[in-house]
């Protein structure tokens, strides 16, 4: 099945960078981390970076790819649970592509001494419960010319609260640019502990509760 | 080949139901499916290839349930639809195998030879053709998988006359072993009064007819004459009548014996006077 999703995205690439292009979103997600990395980062934009662009690839694949499947796809002699694996396969394909990426920025620092191990374990639990939480993603459907949101409950809440938990940990983790958390001040340590346990908490109750649904509700097309 | 039982589908945004729908259609036929505009056509064509999911119902693909065996009934149906499908940054043949690997008996090379005969460069992205290339695109991947029942949504209009004869013969050609079989969704009945062989009517949602061909027609008789001569007629075949300018124009239920005044002139109706005398009788 990762072969098949594998292929499709690789055939379907110039689409959804287009489907991304026509969603003005992103754009506000850009100009806020790099306005942002401008304003408080200052000399530390290459931490900043690290973690930053692995951060907004991951917004963007959700969008590429994310919570959609277009209707040729419901012609093909596939059933339910088939569709649903791929849905699967396919998020868990994001999770892994925006999670190389994360490694490729990141392992090198490490190698070269930069930042400590317990630093990158940290970012990588930042960056975790971001492209976990941005790839549970409910594209809207066009049926018969009208968008369509199938997600039940309050997702458009929770999905606001953890991107803003996300955007935030970003922010403060790639401010540390320090080799070692035993560096770090008391202070900001308290305060990188609250966000990351908040944005922690926020990222499993958004997997918990709409996960299986963004999976469902592209098992059919009506 | 097509059994369709008791299928209703409602949609509550649009205030649209599709009610009762029973027909079925054997192998080894062209079906037409007939109707208005908002008749349900495009709904019931959604429900056959499996894009929407009957509320009440079943529908049966050479025997295998499109909800129940989705698999298998998909994997039986080529299609052609009115709108926008496939990626129109893929080229034709990138298309074709992107979406063909879920079909058992795909054949690109098959598809080649479409795109040939159909003079189609099926290296040229989706997006650079024409709506009638589109079109013949999508005819020449249906065939390309070797389905046993083709749906098609209104293609003929945007094809030109050359491709319209090459067309009708694929059709012709597609039926002849009498394994396969086609349903057609038009406006031209003019079409279907030459390849079809059972006519499906829908009007405002529910099934009107669904009947061969021949016996349709023989069933109904077109009388043409003075107004007054309107009296004479069994006003419990009249399907629908209108009268204008002293004269009157009606469509009868006809049974072989049935006589008519010598005065009135009686003709066989098309398959477009009959649908038409239907839905002006219910308006």
């Amino acid at each position: 099945m990762y072969r098949n999703v594998i292929n499709d995205y690789r055939s379907h690439f110039k689409s959804a960078v287009k489907r991304v292009w026509d969603s003005a979103g992103w754009i506000l997600v850009f100009l806020c981390y790099f306005t942002l990395e401008i304003i408080i980062a200052e000399e530390r934009e290459w931490s900043f970076f690290l973690i930053a662009f692995p951060s907004i690839m991951a917004y963007m694949i959700a969008r590429m790819y994310g919570g959609f499947f277009n209707k040729t796809f419901y012609l093909c002699p596939m059933d339910a649970s088939e569709r649903r694996n791929y849905a699967i396969h396919s998020y868990r394909l994001r999770i892994i592509i925006t999670s190389i990426i994360f490694l490729l920025f990141n392992l090198p620092p490490v190698i070269l001494g930069m930042y400590s191990i317990p630093v990158l374990l940290c970012r990588m639990l930042v960056f975790g419960c971001v492209t976990v939480s941005a790839n549970i993603y409910c594209q809207s459907k066009k049926v018969d010319n009208k968008e369509v949101y199938s997600f039940i409950g309050n997702y458009m809440t929770v999905n606001i609260w953890s991107n803003i938990y996300n955007f935030i940990a970003v922010i403060f983790m790639g401010c540390i640019d320090s080799y070692d958390i035993k560096q770090i001040d008391k202070g900001s340590m308290v305060m990188i502990a609250v966000l990351v346990i908040s944005q922690l908490i926020v990222t499993i109750y958004k997997v918990r509760r709409f996960y299986w649904q963004s999976i469902v509700v592209m098992e059919f097309y009506k | 080949m097509i059994k369709v039982e008791n299928v209703t589908k409602f949609f509550e945004e649009y205030g649209f139901t599709l009610r009762n729908i029973s027909f079925s259609i054997p192998k080894g036929y062209i079906c037409g499916l007939i109707g208005e505009n908002g008749a349900g056509k495009t709904t019931l064509i959604n429900m056959l290839i499996g894009l929407y999911r009957p509320n009440k119902g079943e529908i049966y693909i050479n025997g295998s349930d499109v909800v129940l065996d989705e698999i298998k009934a998909k994997d039986q149906i080529g299609y052609v639809l009115s709108e926008e499908l496939f990626d129109p940054y893929l080229t034709l043949i990138g298309n074709a195998n992107t979406y063909g690997k879920y079909y058992s008996n795909y054949d690109s090379k098959v598809f080649m030879e479409y795109c040939d005969r159909f003079e189609l460069n099926y290296n040229s992205k989706l997006k650079t053709l024409s709506k009638g290339q589109k079109l013949k695109f999508q005819f020449a991947f249906a065939l390309s998988h070797n389905p046993l029942l083709l749906v098609l949504d209104e293609p003929t209009a945007n094809f030109e006359p050359k491709f319209r004869k090459e067309f009708f013969k694929i059709l012709t050609d597609f039926i002849s072993d009498g394994e396969h079989s086609v349903i057609l969704a038009t406006h031209l009945t003019s079409d279907l009064e030459v390849i079809g062989d059972y006519i499906t009517f829908l009007h405002k949602g529910k099934l009107v007819f669904s009947r061969d061909k021949e016996t349709l027609i023989s069933s109904y008789r077109l009388l043409q004459g003075e107004a007054y001569k309107a009296n004479t007629l069994n006003k419990e075949k009249i399907v629908h009548m209108e009268k204008k300018d002293g004269l009157m124009r009606a469509l009868v239920k006809h049974r072989s014996f049935d006589e008519y005044d010598k005065e009135i002139v009686v003709s066989i109706p098309t398959i477009e006077d009959i649908m038409y005398h239907y839905i002006k009788e219910d308006k």
